[in-house]
């Protein structure tokens, strides 16, 4: 159960930083949507703002900028960049 | 290159069927734009992805040969995740095209070809555009477009759609492709994936020609679990053996098969990018810079509020200063000719209410409407929208939508009917539904003017702000009662931030006339009828009545029963409730007549209660016939409560404390 407490998701990143995505935890239809925009497991995407009062978080991916909802964002598993 | 007749289906004229060309491309990937540049004001573009539903052609003349230009929904996959992308996809699989261009945003080219390896399945000719080359070259991409065009087996042409370089080439190249109907090269997925494409493509060779698509695209598909294409399989036998292969790729990948697909398309347009691009350093631009301000935390919001404060202060000042004099054309030079040529009663009556009804529509269309959606098409080819979509996701998720839902509501401002029109961005239903019904709630152009008429004139600007506070708070609260009783979670906000650009005139000013268009033949001519029928209504003597059956609301509400008629002219053209109210209180002082708690009650009351018909036909082609008339009644509970409290609240306190 450690390992769950452990893991981080994309909504817990600060502003600035790189990281990796792990795992998309979602129904196809998201899953998917997020693969076409570039936010795939294994992808580096960086974290360029997290607004204030839980709101959406933006990403930098290889194909541009991507806005996901927080919850959105805390279904998307990510660990850090090597 | 000159545009033709549009917007018909049909190609056959006197048995000869012209070359179809198909625009497909992702989002923002400036398809409409090129499809502009050719064809005219026919369809629209937009930063806000998925935007063009329904798809738009029109005919074009080149080089002596007519053909059909068809600009299909921007797509980012060819899966059938929502209804543009199966529509694209049902066209593309048809047949009709000869030949497809692949409209490429070439700053984001690895991105963009994951489409484009989908394509190439469809074993039609395909050319490639590659648009926002002067984009890539400030992103510091130098990309090889002969080495791309090698490797795709496809010609590849460069260009900036927005400026008008390449496009002759480019339908040059389409012309030549599609006679020679070479379809270009598939690209190979990894040893073990491609066997298992193999062993699924064989077995389902029949279902394949059944269903008129490609065996490859069909097993890559069904891979992936297709809904559309999983559906249409029938025999259990077929369905199990999919189901055997997609555990196959999942075991050996440790994920779902779909992801495995869409993972090793992702890697094999990195490798095909890596093979055709040069990535040196960005040129840093003022627009890099834009977003630390607009997208601030804390600035982000001030410069929004500061921005729509600014923007609505001058649609609403040049809006009144245009509004007098085509009013006072239509009421002293119109009106009075009319009147004195036609000297009967009823006929008389008639005609004043088509007078009416025609320069109501003028007087708010003109002056507020147009500067309004040129204004709102501007900030969504610059690219603000979807960041005004950013930074109103927190706000909007406290009332259980997601920040997509901001355009809609803000063109409800302007007018209800092409706010509710796009609510057809979202991707879920409860989404529209909500959405939609709440921006029936958005004063509009034609409630601005009561608002301004009645409050902001024999009141204060003050009270007619509070009037604007309220109704912001009020739809907020609707947003969440409609939330709870829909209690489904929503998808949650996946959106692309394009690039700021420079907004091309021609986009703005189709952009604009497509959401106008909904007003002219939609609402314009309801509001016409309307007022005619309030003619007759007038010249029956049936006001009485319905004075007297709408007693029991205007009597607890504390106002005068005579205003009951207004409410029901208020529901055939909203402006017309002021009008009406001057002529049944028989003065326009209305201070004699009324108090400043009546006018505020009053006003309340008529911003919230029922959407106007045009509105309401509109709200019907999105959401169905039922939901419309519970949609109706909700809004009426609403502006019955509101009014009511309001008018509880102001009989408590002493007005002039508050405005």
């Amino acid at each position: 159960m450690w390992l769950v407490i452990d893991m981080l998701t994309l909504d817990g990143v600060k502003e600035g930083e790189k990281i990796k995505i792990r795992e998309i935890i979602g129904g196809r239809g998201m899953r998917q949507r997020l693969c076409e925009l570039g936010v795939i497991p294994g992808s580096t995407v960086e974290v360029i703002k997290n607004a204030l009062f839980g709101g959406p978080i933006l990403l930098k991916t290889d194909g541009g900028e991507v806005a996901v909802g927080r919850g959105v964002a805390k279904r998307i598993i990510v660990e850090a960049a090597s | 290159m000159k545009p033709m007749h549009s917007c018909s289906m049909d190609s056959q004229v006197k048995g000869k069927r012209f070359l179809k060309i198909a625009l497909a491309g992702q989002p923002n990937c400036g398809k409409s734009t090129l499809f502009n540049q050719v064809a005219g004001y026919k369809a629209i573009t937009s930063n806000f992805p998925g935007k063009t539903v329904k798809y738009t052609l029109s005919k074009v003349n080149f080089l002596g040969e007519t053909f059909e230009i068809i600009d299909l929904p921007g797509t980012y996959s060819l899966t059938s995740f929502d209804l543009a992308e199966l529509e694209s996809r049902k066209y593309l699989l048809s047949g009709e095209a000869d030949v497809v261009i692949n409209v490429v945003d070439a700053s984001i080219l690895s991105r963009s070809l994951e489409l484009t390896l989908q394509l190439l399945e469809l074993e039609v000719p395909i050319v490639i555009c590659l648009n926002f080359m002067d984009e890539a070259k400030r992103k510091g991409i130098k990309l090889n477009g002969s080495k791309l065009s090698e490797i795709l087996g496809v010609p590849v042409v460069e260009c900036v759609a927005v400026k008008g370089i390449g496009i002759n080439k480019l339908f040059l190249t389409a012309l030549i492709a599609a006679r020679e109907k070479k379809p270009g090269r598939k690209i190979r997925y990894s040893e073990d994936i491609e066997k298992v494409i193999h062993k699924l493509s064989k077995r389902i060779n029949t279902v394949s020609k059944e269903l008129n698509t490609p065996s490859r695209l069909l097993s890559i598909k069904l891979l992936e679990n297709d809904d559309y294409f999983i559906s249409k399989i029938k025999d259990k036998s077929i369905l199990d053996f999919i189901e055997n292969c997609q555990r196959e790729l999942s075991e050996v990948h440790g994920r779902p098969s779909d992801l495995v697909i869409s993972s090793e398309r992702h890697a094999l347009s990195m490798n095909i990018f890596e093979q055709v691009a040069f990535v040196g350093e960005p040129q840093t631009s003022i627009r890099d810079k834009l977003d630390d301000l607009l997208m601030h935390k804390y600035l982000g919001y001030v410069t929004l509020a500061v921005f729509l404060y600014a923007f609505f202060n001058l649609i609403f000042s040049l809006g009144r200063f245009l509004e007098e004099p085509i009013l006072s054309f239509f009421e002293e030079t119109l009106m009075p000719i009319a009147i004195k040529h036609v000297p009967s009663g009823l006929a008389q009556k008639v005609i004043q209410g088509l007078l009416e009804g025609v320069s109501g529509g003028i007087g708010i269309v003109l002056p507020y409407l147009v500067p309004f959606l040129l204004g709102l098409a501007f900030m969504e080819d610059l690219g603000y929208l979807p960041r005004i979509a950013f930074l109103m996701d927190t706000f909007l998720h406290k009332i259980g939508l997601h920040g997509k839902s901001t355009l809609p509501l803000i063109l409800g401002y302007g007018c209800n009917v092409p706010a509710v029109m796009a609510t057809r961005i979202l991707e879920s239903d409860r989404d529209r539904f909500i959405t939609a019904v709440i921006s029936t709630m958005i004063p509009c152009a034609a409630r601005t003017t009561i608002i301004f008429g009645l409050v902001a004139f024999f009141i204060s600007p003050n009270a007619a702000l509070f009037i604007y506070l309220l109704n912001l708070a009020v739809v907020a609260i609707a947003g969440l009662i409609l939330s709870r009783l829909l209690p489904e979670a929503t998808p949650g906000m996946i959106m692309e931030i394009p690039p700021y650009q420079v907004p091309s005139l021609k986009v703005v000013l189709s952009k604009t006339w497509l959401r106008l268009r909904e007003f002219i033949f939609l609402a314009w001519p309801l509001l016409i009828a309307g007022s005619m029928a309030l003619s007759l209504i007038e010249f029956s003597g049936l006001d009485a009545s319905i004075n007297l059956i709408l007693s029991p609301i205007t009597l607890m509400l504390g106002l005068p029963i005579e205003v009951g008629t207004t409410l029901i002219f208020g529901v055939l053209r909203k402006e017309l409730t002021m009008l009406m109210l001057i002529q049944v209180l028989g003065t326009s002082q209305i201070l004699n007549v009324l108090s400043k708690t009546q006018i505020i009650t009053f006003t309340v009351f008529v911003v919230f209660y029922i959407p106007c018909l045009a509105t309401f036909a509109m709200l019907t082609k999105e959401i169905g016939y039922k939901r419309s008339l519970a949609a109706a009644s909700f809004t009426f509970i609403i502006a019955f409560f509101t009014a009511l409290i309001v008018k509880l609240f102001l009989g408590l306190t002493p007005l002039s404390l508050l405005l």
